[in-house]
C-alpha cells in the first residue's frame, strides 16, 4: 500500500473535530492549546491543527488550512536525527521511536512544515490540570469532572510520551488493528480530509493526486510528502 | 496568516555552546604556534582551554536534551547522515587531542615518576608536530561544523547559505585570537589576527544580511530582525571600534590594554552575532 492524504481546504469549516479526535486518539496536549489562527502543529504543540488565512482581494474571504506532518519521502527530519529515532515504515509513514528519541530537537529545526514539537517532562500532567476554555474552568475547576477533559492516549508505541518529540503518525497503529483510517479523516464531517491508496487504481482519493487536482505544498523544497492539497 | 515563524528551539544556551566551540577551535592553532616558539606556558593554556571549553559545550548540549541520560545513543545507534554525529565526534576528538597536547607539552616540567615513561614522546618533535596538526585539524573542523550544521537546513532560508560556514570559521579565528589577546597582549601578530578576523567576521555577516534582505520573505524577515536589533547595533559599533583601536594600537600607541579590551569585545561579538543568527532564523511554513 502507498498511502496518500488529501486535504480539500474549500470543504473545511474549521469545526476542529479533527483536532479533538487526534487529541483523544493520541492523548496530545489539547488542553494546553490556544485557539490561534496563525499557528502550526509546532507552535500549538498538537499533531494536527487548522489555521486560517484571510484575504481582502478580490473579495474578503477566509480559507481554512488543515495541517499535519507531510510524511516526506526525502525526509529532512529522518536525515538529521542523530540516534535514528525517526524512521520511515515500508509504506513511507514517518514515525518516531520514543525510546530512542533523546529530544535534541534537531528534527524540529529541520522540518520545513512545522509538524514537530517537544513534549517536556510534566507536560501531560500539566495538560490534565489545565483548561483552554475559561467557562469550562469556572464550572468544573472544583469538581472531579475536570480530569475527564484529558484522556490518556490509545495505547500504542507512537502515542504521545513525555521527554520526546511528537508528531502525526497518520494513525499508523490503526493499520495493525485492521482498517487503517486516521482518526481525523474518520471524524471530518465535510470530507475535507481524505485518505487513500495510490496503489489502488479505483481509489477516488488517489485519483485526485493522479489527475493533478491535488498538489503538494512547497514543491520547491523537493521533500515529496504523502500529503496533498486540492488547489 | 503570518506564515513566518522565528526559531525558539535553539536559543542563548546553544549560542553560548557555539561560542565556547569557536574560542576552543582556533586556540589550538595559537597553542601550537606558541609551542613552536618555545612559549610553553602560553601553549599549555591554549591547549587546556581547547580541551575544557568543548566539555562545557557538551554539558550545555546534554542539558538541552529532553533525555540527557540517553545521549549515549548518539554513538550506539548513530545516523551517519546527521551533522550532530560528526559534531560529537569532532568535539570529542578536540577534547582528547588538546588534552594530550597540553599534557605532553607540560610533561617534561612535571617530574611525575609515573608519567616519566611518556617523557621521550614529549621530546620527539615529530610526535608533537603530528599531535599539534591533528589538534588544529579537529579545531578547524569543530569551527566549521557549527556553520555547516545550520547551513544544511533548507527549511530556514536565513541559515541555508554558504556564508554560514565562512561566518563560523571567522568566529573561530576571532575566538582563538581574542583568547590569546588576553594571554599575549603585546604580540603584534595576535593583534593582527584579531583585527583581521573580527573585520572579516563583521564584513561577511553584514554581506549575509544584505543578501538575505534580497532573498525569500523568511530570509528578509530574519535579516530585518537582526538589523533592527539594538543589541546588534551596539555590538556592531563596539566591534568596529575594536578593529579601529587595534589598528591604531599596532601602529602608534603600543599599549597592552587595547588588545585586552578588543579581545573582550571580540568574545562578546561572537556570542551576540551567533545568538542573533539563531534567534532570527525563521521558517516559511506553507500556505495555500
Amino acid at each position: 500500500m502507498r498511502p496518500v492524504f488529501v486535504v480539500d481546504p474549500k470543504r473545511c469549516v474549521a469545526c476542529m473535530a479533527c483536532v479533538a479526535a487526534c487529541s483523544i486518539e493520541h492523548g496530545v496536549l489539547f488542553t494546553l492549546a490556544k485557539s490561534d489562527p496563525e499557528a502550526w502543529p509546532q507552535t500549538q504543540r498538537l499533531r494536527t491543527w487548522v489555521s486560517w488565512i484571510e484575504r481582502e482581494e478580490p473579495r474578503p474571504r477566509r480559507t481554512f488550512m488543515p495541517l499535519l506532518c507531510f510524511h516526506c519521502q526525502d525526509t529532512p527530519c529522518e536525515r538529521v536525527c542523530p540516534t535514528r529515532a525517526t524512521y520511515k515504515t515500508p509504506e513511507g509513514v514517518v514515525l518516531i521511536n520514543k525510546d530512542k528519541c533523546i529530544g535534541c530537537a534537531y528534527c524540529i529545526i529541520a522540518c520545513p512544515y512545522g509538524a514537530r514539537y517537544k513534549v517536556k517532562a510534566g507536560d501531560l500532567e500539566k495538560a490534565k490540570k489545565t483548561f483552554n476554555m475559561k467557562e469550562v474552568e469556572e464550572r468544573y475547576s472544583k469538581t472531579e469532572l475536570r480530569i475527564k477533559l484529558f484522556k490518556p492516549p490509545v495505547p500504542n508505541e507512537w502515542a504521545t510520551a513525555e521527554r520526546a518529540v511528537d508528531k502525526c503518525t497518520l494513525c499508523y497503529h490503526r493499520k495493525e488493528l485492521g482498517e487503517w483510517i486516521p482518526s481525523c479523516v474518520e471524524v471530518c464531517p465535510t470530507k475535507a480530509r481524505m485518505f487513500g491508496d495510490l496503489d489502488d487504481p479505483n481509489d477516488p482519493v488517489a485519483e485526485l493526486v493522479r489527475s493533478g487536482k491535488a498538489k503538494q505544498l512547497r514543491p520547491d523544497l523537493k521533500t515529496e510528502g504523502l500529503v496533498y492539497y486540492v488547489r | 496568516m503570518e506564515n513566518i515563524v522565528f526559531n525558539d528551539v535553539w536559543g542563548w544556551d546553544i549560542a553560548l555552546e557555539m561560542t565556547f566551540l569557536a574560542i576552543a577551535s582556533f586556540s589550538t592553532l595559537f597553542a601550537y604556534l606558541s609551542y613552536r616558539e618555545g612559549q610553553l606556558r602560553d601553549a599549555v593554556i591554549g591547549a587546556a582551554v581547547a580541551a575544557v571549553l568543548p566539555v562545557f559545550s557538551l554539558i550545555i548540549l546534554n542539558l538541552h536534551l529532553l533525555k540527557p541520560e540517553a545521549s549515549y545513543l548518539l554513538f550506539l545507534s548513530p545516523q551517519p547522515r546527521s551533522w550532530m554525529l560528526y559534531g560529537g565526534i569532532g568535539m570529542s576528538s578536540l577534547i582528547a587531542l588538546s588534552a594530550l597536547f597540553a599534557l605532553f607539552a607540560v610533561l617534561p616540567s612535571l617530574k611525575v615518576p609515573l608519567l616519566s615513561r611518556l617523557s621521550p614522546l614529549s621530546h620527539s618533535s615529530a610526535f608533537m608536530n603530528a599531535l599539534g596538526v591533528l589538534m588544529i585539524l579537529a579545531g578547524v573542523f569543530v569551527s566549521l561544523y557549527t556553520g555547516l550544521l545550520m547551513s544544511y537546513e533548507r527549511g530556514i532560508p536565513f541559515w541555508h547559505s554558504a556564508a554560514l560556514p565562512a561566518i563560523a570559521l571567522f568566529m573561530g579565528i576571532a575566538g582563538g585570537s581574542s583568547l590569546y589577546a588576553f594571554i599575549r597582549p603585546a604580540d603584534q601578530r595576535v593583534s593582527f589576527a584579531l583585527l583581521s578576523s573580527l573585520a572579516l567576521l563583521v564584513a561577511v555577516y553584514l554581506a549575509h544580511l544584505m543578501v538575505s534582505l534580497l532573498g525569500s520573505p523568511a530570509a528578509h524577515a530574519s535579516a530585518t530582525k537582526v538589523l533592527g536589533s539594538g543589541l546588534f547595533q551596539v555590538t556592531l559599533l563596539l566591534s568596529v571600534l575594536a578593529v579601529v583601536s587595534l589598528a591604531a594600537n599596532m601602529f602608534w600607541f603600543r599599549t597592552r590594554y587595547v588588545p585586552i579590551i578588543a579581545g573582550a569585545i571580540g568574545l562578546i561579538t561572537i556570542f551576540v552575532l551567533r545568538l542573533l543568527l539563531l534567534e532570527a532564523g525563521a521558517w516559511e511554513f506553507p500556505v495555500i
